[in-house]
């Protein structure tokens, strides 16, 4: 335990990002009135409203099976991730802080449960050596052969590192800050400037690359 | 970083979004597993390997000796019992202590105290006030910038934090402070004995 004086412990939270949702109110510019919902429904399912629950699981469910279907490229996976996250956020509504934003609170417990899902997973496959080899040779050697511009999105989304991926599809799909990200990961802003930087790249590199071979 | 939204990615991008597909029976399975599940408040947060602020310690050595005392009390109760067996027409007695008749945790007074000579308001928010910002302000002190407030507990360990003018999130900085890994934010811990 650190001694140190109250100011400076306050000022030191300001600047990490596990407080920012507490004290930074929403910046309108970057909330989409289209994808943030009435804060006052996480309140009142807070307080035991199961109507209000049911209203947050309809609102969010088809970004949250979006994000997973992305981030573990598996529907059954995604189901698992998302189902535990609804439930773990219900478990847990008494700890939603009333001052807090319910987007970056649930998508945090989504990306947590989508880590925990895909480490799983690897652990599973792991024990199958071989199974694991060739699902990697052909995924990195294969070329993309589907003249579908969406597959060829998903594609790259795909070989993306999970960390790359994770920021682009928070920051470019689901649309949210990088202050937003930032609680949602617990990666300084700078670090997730930098993962969506590179994932942008790459993205843009391997499209071109499609797009002149094929197009 | 909005630098980098050219039309490739953008493109990219909208493609990814228009993968939306609302499935009602997923929604349905949701709904049904929580469907009478106990609140589990206390399950998001990580146990600490030590505690505390000064306060807390304070009421946790004087929750200690009231421990000892106790304790000490009961080991003497078997010799206490037979001397009053040995007198005529006494009978035994178990002695059960009152908080356990009335069914309830006996409470513990704790004192939270802030020092922050900037803040006009100071509130304290925990597990055991339902994280209200306005049902525990603390009152400010002789001392300029001090801030306290007494609180009866009840034994376990609980989470708190302090919002100060009703704005600033902030963790005892005396206390012990543990992250939620999944709700990211911190708080302080206080762990009070049962006596």
């Amino acid at each position: 335990m650190t001694p140190r004086s109250p100011r400076a412990a306050a000022v030191a939270r300001e600047e990490s990002p596990a407080v920012l949702w507490a004290i930074q109110p929403a910046d309108p510019s970057t909330v989409r009135p289209s994808t943030d919902i009435d804060p006052a429904v996480p309140l009142r399912a807070r307080s035991g409203d199961a109507r209000a629950f049911a209203e947050l699981v309809e609102h969010f469910h088809v970004r949250c099976m979006r994000y997973a279907r992305y981030m573990l490229g598996d529907e059954e996976d995604a189901e698992e991730a998302v189902q535990d996250t609804f439930v773990r956020v219900y478990d847990h509504l008494g700890q939603f802080r009333p001052d807090a934003r319910f987007e970056p609170w649930l998508f945090r417990i989504l990306a947590n449960r989508c880590r925990t899902v895909r480490a799983r997973r690897r652990r599973r496959e792991s024990l199958v050596v071989t199974g694991e080899f060739s699902v990697v040779v052909s995924a990195a050697a294969a070329p993309v052969v589907s003249e579908d511009w969406k597959e060829e999105v998903e594609a790259a989304l795909e070989s993306l590192p999970a960390e790359q991926r994770e920021a682009f599809l928070l920051r470019h799909v689901e649309d949210l800050s990088y202050e937003d990200m930032s609680v949602i990961t617990g990666v300084r802003l700078s670090a997730l400037r930098m993962r969506v930087k590179r994932a942008c790249d790459a993205l843009r590199t391997r499209l071109q690359e499609e797009q002149s071979r094929g197009r | 970083m909005d630098d980098e939204r050219d039309e490739l990615i953008e493109r990219a991008a909208a493609t990814l979004r228009r993968r939306q597909t609302h499935d009602p029976r997923a929604v349905s399975r949701i709904l049904r597993t929580v469907e009478g599940r106990p609140r589990r408040w206390w399950r998001a947060v990580t146990w600490p390997s030590a505690p505390f602020s000064l306060a807390a310690t304070g009421s946790l050595a004087a929750a200690a000796l009231l421990l000892g005392f106790l304790t000490r009390q009961a080991a003497d109760r078997p010799a206490q019992e037979r001397q009053l067996a040995a007198l005529p027409g006494a009978r035994a007695l178990s002695l059960v202590p009152v908080s356990r008749v009335a069914g309830e945790s006996p409470r513990i007074p704790v004192q939270f105290t802030l020092r922050d000579v900037r803040a006009e308001q100071v509130a304290l928010v925990g597990d055991f006030n339902d994280w209200s910002p306005s049902a525990t302000p603390l009152e400010r002190g002789a001392v300029h910038g001090t801030w306290s407030v007494t609180l009866p507990v009840t034994p376990g360990r609980h989470v708190y934090a302090f919002l100060i003018d009703g704005k600033t999130w902030m963790t005892d900085p005396r206390a012990q402070t543990a992250q939620d890994l999944d709700f990211g934010r911190e708080n302080s811990v206080l762990i009070v004995q049962a006596p």
